[in-house]
């Protein structure tokens, strides 16, 4: 096969990658296994650094396949895998389409670059806001397809069913449509504005001043085995490939393609009229001692980096007294809001959808994490969905035996509001949802029954205050634990009831 | 409760004399046709009992499938509540994601039979739904119940979204004067109500009126306002024309989910009435409590929805 036709080859890895990208954090029935869940979300870079943190398993090995990828290949991460950067090649084809795309060579801003990655890595140490949460290219295309795809998705969804009377079928129906957070749209849609300005003025723009992953894969890149060089004998400087080079990083002059930059989309080879370009391998022997030296004591910084820093800022930083249940598996506030890249994969997987984006109810560090609303839905007993997703393990991998012994929150009930006690009637929502029955009914005055509590068997569920139908506010809520308890399962009695031989009528 | 033109023959077997019997029975007429008028939506046509004078029938020691057979036919057979070319609905209890040795759901096998019988019977269609407490797709597939329509030729419809429901008046109501029905129970001829019989947290007991709840999308309401009045008041809007109380595993405590298997008493009975006051009254008897015990039943009787006084029914009791 000529070299040429690599750009082909990656495009159409591009589209398939981004497609079951798509899928997983759109799916909102729930259709697709976690297998394939994990499968995509493998070798996204961010999360599964901060998921070898965590909770290190086989499949937290996703951002050293990529590394070592960059290091052989350079930055194909940035063309293949990375949902931003196959995001922004669709945009820049679709404003090819109004006006043709003519790149030229722009100067490397490697200061600005590199001072984002320092200050994201600081902005950990110092535990002030999550600038990776905000830049993470895989985080923003989550939120993109979790918190707007999926809406709209839902929304069509609906409207087929409604609009064409599909009649009463399981096989397609009404999905409710979860609620409508205004602050976590406007500012994913600006993020998305920002992306699109960036790449349909000035290319991949973002991937080489912005973005934090660009920036830690530019430093492998720089010494990667294979590059892009041009044969400068038979290059007659005609600059077509600097027109396409969507990095912006071709200099005719000095004939150079700048391997920092460079985002490995073959463009370049694929358009040269001469066969001038190649990608291939200098003297293997000659560049691979020293540089692996510098590339091992690079990289063991910036991972050092990453890995020594949040660790530092679980101690630091004094989150809200009251704040969101967090999803059983977050361990505690400070694990779950510091290894949390906030892509909403979880919000979209969750059957129940309980989990949902916050804003700033988790302060500037718990930006955009979710969080559990008991108002909307509760979790569901013998569920661990949101577990089984988590790329990053900001929620820990559990079992259901594992699940149902943790306690997220405790139980308050407010015995002034309840139906009960106000009105003199029965109710006993509360009660009727708790799958432990640490919230039970027991007599009250007047043949009445009321809540009453047994604190070990609450999971913080939040079945309870899901059911509980008094207006304006709950009379039975959870509080969440900043630090998970563990749950006692509920104690399981004898019946000891005989069936009568006789009808009693 | 006397209907249409039937005689009343007690278990003393005493007969009216005819004038009483004509009397009598303009009477009723006069209030049938009159109750036609109020309860425009009760569908009188496909509300009948039978007419060997049996207004109830119990049955125990069988499979959920016998007891129903024997039981129905005691009524009458099901050609007395189902016609040729009608639409049914049969609405179980299906709201909670746990398989059906647990007894929060009703039994999959009596669900089957009779939607079953209902197509022997000449429906044009059996659809079966719940508006479930738990996530839908898991009740409907975990209770059993899903499978067991698909295999019975029926259909399972979903309950899980607002945009199925109709805002509907409820004119005879003391407290739940509006509410929103399932488009399911508006759109067919026959209404076959099966519930489980369990104990339960907030009404005591979960029976035939307490399973009408699954009808509709808002429940909040009913639990704020007034449950045991609101489940009376509902059992006014659209009385079924049959209740099949599955009594076959019952669960004594913890309703309505139970904490385990240990919760539930293996009793093999069944109850089939079309009075749905009678149906909980009898079944609250099977639970070893007193109908006065049970506030929804106490007010569903004294708005004339059915009679809990069984002492005034005509039981046919069958133990296998």
């Amino acid at each position: 096969m000529q070299q040429r036709h690599l750009k082909h080859l990656r495009v159409a890895f591009a589209i398939l990658y981004l497609l079951f990208f798509f899928i997983i954090f759109v799916d909102f029935r729930n259709l697709f296994p976690v297998a394939l869940i994990k499968g995509v979300t493998y070798l996204q870079f961010l999360p599964s650094i901060f998921k070898t943190i965590y909770a290190a398993t086989l499949f937290s090995t996703g951002f050293i396949v990529v590394v070592v990828l960059t290091y052989l290949f350079g930055r194909v991460y940035c063309s293949v895998i990375c949902p931003l950067g196959i995001i922004q090649d669709i945009f820049i084809r679709i404003k090819g389409f109004f006006k043709k795309n003519v790149f030229h060579y722009k100067k490397p801003l490697f200061k600005l670059h590199f001072s984002v990655l320092a200050i994201a890595l600081l902005s950990l140490f110092l535990t002030k806001i999550l600038l990776f949460v905000i830049l993470d290219p895989y985080a923003i295309s989550g939120r993109l397809f979790s918190d707007v795809a999926r809406a709209i998705m839902i929304k069509a969804n609906n409207f087929i069913v409604t609009t064409f009377d599909t009649g009463v079928s399981t096989f397609i129906y009404l999905i409710e449509e979860p609620p409508f957070n205004f602050a976590v749209f406007s500012f994913t849609m600006l993020l998305l504005l920002i992306v699109f300005i960036f790449s349909v003025l000035r290319g991949r723009l973002y991937c080489n001043s912005i973005c934090p992953v660009g920036a830690i894969l530019a430093l492998i890149s720089k010494k990667s085995l294979f590059k892009f060089r041009i044969n400068t004998t038979s290059c007659d400087g005609c600059g077509k490939c600097i027109r396409n080079c969507k990095a912006e990083c071709i200099n005719v002059p000095g004939k150079e393609i700048d391997m920092l930059r460079c985002i490995a989309c073959f463009n370049c080879l694929n358009v040269c009229p001469h066969d001038s370009i190649s990608f291939s391998r200098n003297n293997f022997f000659r560049e691979i001692i020293p540089s692996r030296r510098e590339f091992i004591s690079k990289s063991a910084t910036a991972i050092g980096g990453l890995v020594a820093v949040p660790a530092l800022a679980a101690e630091a930083g004094k989150p809200g007294n009251t704040f969101p249940v967090t999803p059983p598996g977050a361990v505690g506030l400070q694990h779950y809001i510091s290894s949390c890249v906030a892509c909403h994969l979880c919000v979209g997987q969750c059957p129940m959808q309980v989990l949902q984006p916050s804003f700033l109810e988790y302060g500037m560090r718990g930006f955009m994490v979710p969080k559990m609303d008991y108002h909307f839905s509760y979790c569901a007993y013998e569920c661990t969905r949101c577990s089984d997703v988590c790329p990053s393990g900001a929620i820990v991998p559990l079992t259901i035996d594992k699940k149902k012994r943790i306690q997220t929150g405790m139980v308050r009930f407010i015995k002034e509001k309840c139906v009960v006690e106000e009105k003199g009637k029965d109710c006993a929502a509360c009660a009727e949802h708790c799958p432990t029955q640490a919230v039970h009914m027991v007599p009250y005055k007047d043949g009445l029954v009321i809540p009453e509590i047994t604190e070990e068997t609450c999971t913080g569920c939040g079945a309870c205050e899901y059911a509980c139908p008094t207006q304006p506010n709950k009379a039975i809520y959870v509080i969440a634990h900043e630090i998970h308890k563990e749950a006692k399962l509920p104690e399981i009695k004898n019946l000891n009831m005989q069936v009568p031989d006789e009808f009693p009528f | 409760m006397l209907q249409g033109g039937e005689v009343l023959i007690n278990n003393n077997k005493t007969y009216m004399n005819r004038r009483d019997f004509i009397r009598k029975s303009i009477t009723t007429g006069i209030a049938a046709g009159a109750s036609f008028g109020i309860f425009r939506n009760e569908n009188i046509f496909a509300s009948v009992s039978s007419s060997e004078g049996y207004g109830l029938a119990a049955v125990k020691g069988g499979e959920p499938d016998i007891m129903f057979k024997k039981g129905i036919e005691a009524l009458g057979g099901i050609s007395k509540f189902v016609m040729k070319g009608q639409k049914v609905l049969v609405k179980p209890n299906i709201a909670w994601d746990l398989p059906p040795e647990r007894a929060a759901n009703t039994n999959p096998l009596l669900v089957k039979t009779i939607v079953k019988a209902c197509l022997q019977a000449g429906a044009k269609e059996v659809v079966v739904m719940d508006h479930t407490c738990h996530e839908w797709t898991k009740a409907y597939a975990n209770s059993g119940i899903e499978k067991a329509v698909k295999d019975a030729g029926g259909t399972m419809a979903p309950a899980n979204a607002e945009g199925y429901y109709q805002n509907v008046e409820i004119s005879k109501a003391k407290i739940l004067k509006t509410t929103k029905v399932h488009e399911a129970i508006l759109n067919a001829d026959v209404f076959i109500n099966v519930p489980v019989l369990k104990h339960h947290s907030g009404s005591k007991v979960s029976i035939s009126m307490k399973n009408l709840m699954g009808n509709v999308w808002e429940r909040k309401p009913w639990h704020r306002d007034g449950l045991h009045q609101c489940i009376a008041d509902f059992t006014a809007y659209k009385k079924p024309t049959l209740n099949v109380v599955d009594a076959y595993r019952v669960m004594m405590r913890n309703g309505p989910k139970g904490l385990s298997e240990e919760d539930t008493l293996l009793m093999k009975s069944l109850i089939i009435s079309p009075d749905i006051v009678a149906a909980d009254a009898a079944a609250t008897k099977l639970f070893g409590l007193e109908p006065d015990d049970v506030g929804h039943i106490t007010y569903a009787h004294d708005m004339g929805l059915g009679n809990k006084n069984l002492g005034e029914i005509k039981i046919k009791k069958i133990s296998l």
